[in-house]
């Protein structure tokens, strides 16, 4: 009996301090983000105006080079390079060195549309994107994502998309497919992001 | 032998358990102070049971408290075992207590709050007697008294006869030279008196002890060796 | 009789009157909680109060600017800074090693392009306008040493001090997106688009920013510097080299610093006005809060004072209690004290047994209390809790204050012993022919 009495007092007095004591402030905050230490890798954007997002009513969210690095998994580094009126020449000169600073580990290219504009004869064209590509690589780029161009730029766009597709091939870099695509930074940003995930 | 005053002798301290020589207690009261015992004295031989008898108010418990160390002489000498009473300080007269003396009362006197075991523990615990000691002591005391099979129960749980064997039992548990029982039958029924009784005789012969029974009762008085009445605090003859 | 049997004894006499044992018990639990928690919310509200005015950071905390000291008012709590001067890692060296320095935990704050999600979960509550993107800084420190510096989390919890993609946000960007400070849980997890910017062409003010995405894990107060965000110092670090890299920016500076700002941590609020008058003889301009807190210590101290003297009017009473409660028992167990002695107990074995059976009840009822108290006082910081979270403010914290409830209960045990003493001195000396009865 008196056993009985002695165990429920020390119960009594065990559950008390216990009470007392869990009422502490739990542990708040998100779980540690798995990639919270991972190298981040960098990804440099090149283009011109629809891939530097001049005329969008917010830009930051909606130019495709955005939309495809919402996309990539968070420890990743992105500078968009492209600028408006951007012909290859043009880049070569204002966008490449980005790249050399940088260093990046992929380079999305989506330029010619303001060569189709501007008519740079196909030659000019063809040996400026050479050397951009050289470039990169140069610059240790080791996936470079190079885009064609919609057929709604004109008739004259299939002469530079055929160029686009010889220097691709021969550079051994990635097509991005767009030549029957609409020119909608959705649709482009799709089919960036979806050929940089058919490569792991 | 127990010797009423008036024929007393000296006789050889080895024999004499209890020494009481002109003794005499009162109380202080509104009234004045209110004799209790007047020029008591007698003798005691070790291992005998003496009955002290008397009336209601005679002075017989008293004696009895003197004898036991619950209170001080304030005339004459008490000596017990060589020890006279009335020298010994506070501490002293604890220890003597505890040694020297079995106390057996009218009510029991038992602690409600532990078992019969513990109680008998009791009277060795403030003797510092170790744990495992004590307890073997108090168990065979117990068993003895018949209540083997009472160890664990308290005394609300014991009938009047069985707390009577338990407060022996304790009383006996220091080997006591002096066992004093208050009217130890006072509450008991007829069945319960013989055995307690039986038990209590029993003692100079199995312990060595004295026994000295303050009782009204003639029977109980009638199994003593000796026996002193008392009479408004004097002894008179039987 | 061995201390050893009179807890014995004493234990069981406490068990055999278990309603009277029991009362007595509650009275001085409820002195003792009654004490605790008046101790616990006391210490509390100074913890709260310093926190306040210290901004969550070590009491003994400098905020050393990128400036010279200016020259005048050198004394004061928050003195102007002088003229810039570049805080580098020679002037860190320096500083660490002036003497009554504890630590020195470098700051760095960096421009920053925040862009917010696009929408925010419901608990956030906002209904805000939607700005794309909001020009800020980002105060960057090594989150590891976050002790060292006046941050308070109001929710979540700080970034992993090496991560890269965990930020905190201040409160001033919940006022930019709208959010109270109430709902400040509701950003959590939401994540953030980050640009250091570059001036590509100061001619036009053309820039060209280096995007990265970070969660915010958390929602902070903090003193360190303007911004809408609190990351870690390597993100900041990162992000500045990018800005520097470009035109000179105005919000850099034209001398641009190593680090933005030192906070240093004296030893011991004392020794403040010592290491800030020895950082202005480095050459910075230095604030601290010191005056502040020490006129508000010495008034926390004083309500401290006030609710232990509440605390201690209230365990005497119950000690009070124990005493009339042990007299009373005295006067009841006359029997048993007398048959107590009839058998061989001294006056101390008695005095023994009735110190130790105080003791028990203060004891019992000390702990009683003191968890009690905890938890009470548990209980009213729930209640302040909801109504600070209500009022938008950082709620306060109850830790479980070892060494305060221990002294409780040691000292409602050396009270209730104190109380028994007469009680047990009187059981002592009554007259052991008290086992007989009077006559």
């Amino acid at each position: 009996m008196s056993t009985v009495r002695t165990w429920s007092t020390t119960l009594v007095m065990v559950a008390l301090s216990a009470c007392a004591c869990s009422a502490d402030r739990a542990a708040s905050g998100p779980p540690v983000d798995v990639d919270a230490n991972v190298p981040s890798k960098t990804v440099l954007a090149l283009g011109g105006r629809e891939s530097a997002g001049d005329g969008l009513g917010d830009r930051l969210r909606d130019a495709w080079p955005y939309r495809v690095f919402d996309a990539l998994p968070r420890p990743t580094v992105f500078v968009n390079g492209a600028r408006d009126d951007a012909t290859v020449a043009h880049a070569l000169a204002e966008q490449v060195p980005l790249a050399r600073e940088l260093r990046p580990d992929m380079v999305e290219v989506w330029l010619g549309a303001d060569d189709v504009a501007a008519r740079t004869p196909i030659r000019a064209f063809t040996s400026d994107f050479a050397r951009l590509l050289g470039e990169l690589r140069a610059a240790g780029a080791r996936r470079i994502l190079v885009a064609d161009l919609p057929a709604v730029y004109g008739e004259r766009t299939a002469r530079y998309n055929d160029a686009i597709h010889r220097l691709v091939r021969d550079a051994g870099v990635e097509l991005v497919p767009l030549a029957r695509a609409r020119i909608d930074q959705r649709v482009i940003a799709d089919a960036f992001a979806a050929a940089i995930k058919s490569r792991p | 032998m127990a010797i009423p005053a008036h024929g007393m002798n000296e006789t050889s301290p080895t024999d004499v358990a209890v020494s009481v020589r002109a003794l005499g207690f009162h109380y202080d009261t509104p009234s004045g102070l209110l004799p209790v015992l007047e020029d008591v004295t007698f003798e005691v031989d070790a291992g005998t049971t003496v009955a002290i008898t008397g009336a209601s108010g005679s002075g017989k418990t008293t004696l009895l408290s003197v004898i036991g160390g619950l209170d001080a002489p304030p005339v004459g000498d008490v000596v017990v075992a060589g020890r006279d009473l009335a020298r010994l300080d506070r501490s002293e007269i604890a220890r003597y207590r505890r040694e020297v003396v079995g106390f057996v009362f009218q009510d029991f006197g038992l602690l409600g709050q532990l078992t019969a075991l513990e109680n008998v523990e009791l009277a060795l615990t403030f003797a510092r007697v170790p744990r495992r000691r004590r307890r073997a002591r108090a168990r065979e005391l117990l068993v003895a008294a018949g209540l083997g099979d009472r160890l664990g129960h308290r005394p609300r749980a014991l009938s009047g006869g069985e707390k009577q064997r338990v407060a022996i039992a304790r009383a006996l548990a220091n080997d006591p030279l002096l066992v004093l029982a208050d009217e130890p039958t006072g509450n008991l029924d007829a069945g319960s008196t013989a055995v307690v009784l039986d038990l209590l005789m029993r003692v100079p012969a199995e312990h060595g002890s004295t026994v000295i029974v303050v009782t009204h009762d003639d029977t109980v008085a009638g199994f003593a060796h000796h026996r002193l009445h008392l009479v408004h605090g004097r002894i008179e003859p039987a | 009789m061995t201390w050893r049997d009179a807890i014995a004894l004493a234990r069981r006499s406490v068990g055999r009157r278990g309603g009277r044992a029991a009362l007595t018990v509650l009275a001085v639990a409820l002195g003792a909680a009654l004490l605790s928690s008046l101790l616990i919310a006391g210490d509390a509200a100074r913890q709260r109060v310093l926190d306040q005015v210290s901004a969550g950071g070590p009491l003994a905390g400098i905020k050393v600017e990128a400036a010279a000291p200016s020259a005048v008012a050198l004394d004061s709590d928050n003195p102007p800074p002088g003229p810039p001067r570049e805080i580098d890692d020679a002037a860190l060296d320096r500083i660490s090693k002036l003497r009554d320095v504890a630590s020195v935990v470098p700051v760095l704050a960096t421009p920053m392009l925040v862009v917010p999600p696009v929408s925010l979960p419901a608990a956030a509550h906002s209904t805000r306008t939607d700005p794309d993107m909001m020009f800020s800084s980002a105060v960057g420190v090594d989150l590891a040493r976050a002790g060292d510096v006046p941050v308070s989390v109001i929710a979540g919890r700080l970034p992993v001090p090496t991560s890269r993609t965990e930020v905190t946000v201040t409160l001033d960007y919940l006022r930019r997106v709208g959010v109270s400070k109430a709902d400040a849980g509701g950003v959590v997890g939401t994540e953030l688009r980050l640009g250091a910017p570059r001036i590509e062409d100061a001619r036009v003010r053309r820039f060209r920013a280096r995007w990265s995405r970070a969660q915010i894990v958390g929602v902070v107060s903090q003193e360190l510097g303007d911004g809408l965000l609190l990351v870690p110092f390597e993100t900041a670090r990162s992000a500045r080299t990018w800005s520097l890299s470009g035109a000179a920016m105005d919000s850099l500076g034209s001398r641009p610093s190593q680090y933005s700002a030192l906070f240093v941590v004296a030893r011991g609020l004392q020794r403040v006005t010592d290491v800030r008058a020895e950082i202005n003889q480095v050459g910075y301009s230095t604030s601290a809060p010191e005056t502040l807190i020490t006129q508000v210590q010495r008034y926390v101290h004083v309500v401290e004072l006030v609710l232990a003297g509440i605390g201690v009017i209230g365990l005497s009473i119950a000690a009070l209690g124990i005493s009339n409660a042990m007299l009373a028992a005295i006067r009841e167990r006359r029997r048993e004290i007398g048959v107590l002695k009839a058998v061989g107990a001294a006056d101390r074995d008695v005095r023994r047994v009735f110190l130790v059976e105080a003791g028990t009840l203060g004891f019992v009822g000390g702990l009683a209390g003191a968890m009690t108290g905890l938890l009470i006082a548990r209980l009213l910081a729930g209640v302040v809790n909801r109504y600070l979270t209500k009022e938008g403010l950082e709620s306060v914290h109850l830790g479980v204050p070892v060494a305060l409830l221990a002294i409780v209960v040691a000292g409602a045990t050396l009270l209730a012993l104190g109380a028994g003493t007469l009680p047990a001195i009187r059981a002592a000396r009554m007259p052991a022919r008290q086992a007989i009865g009077d006559e």
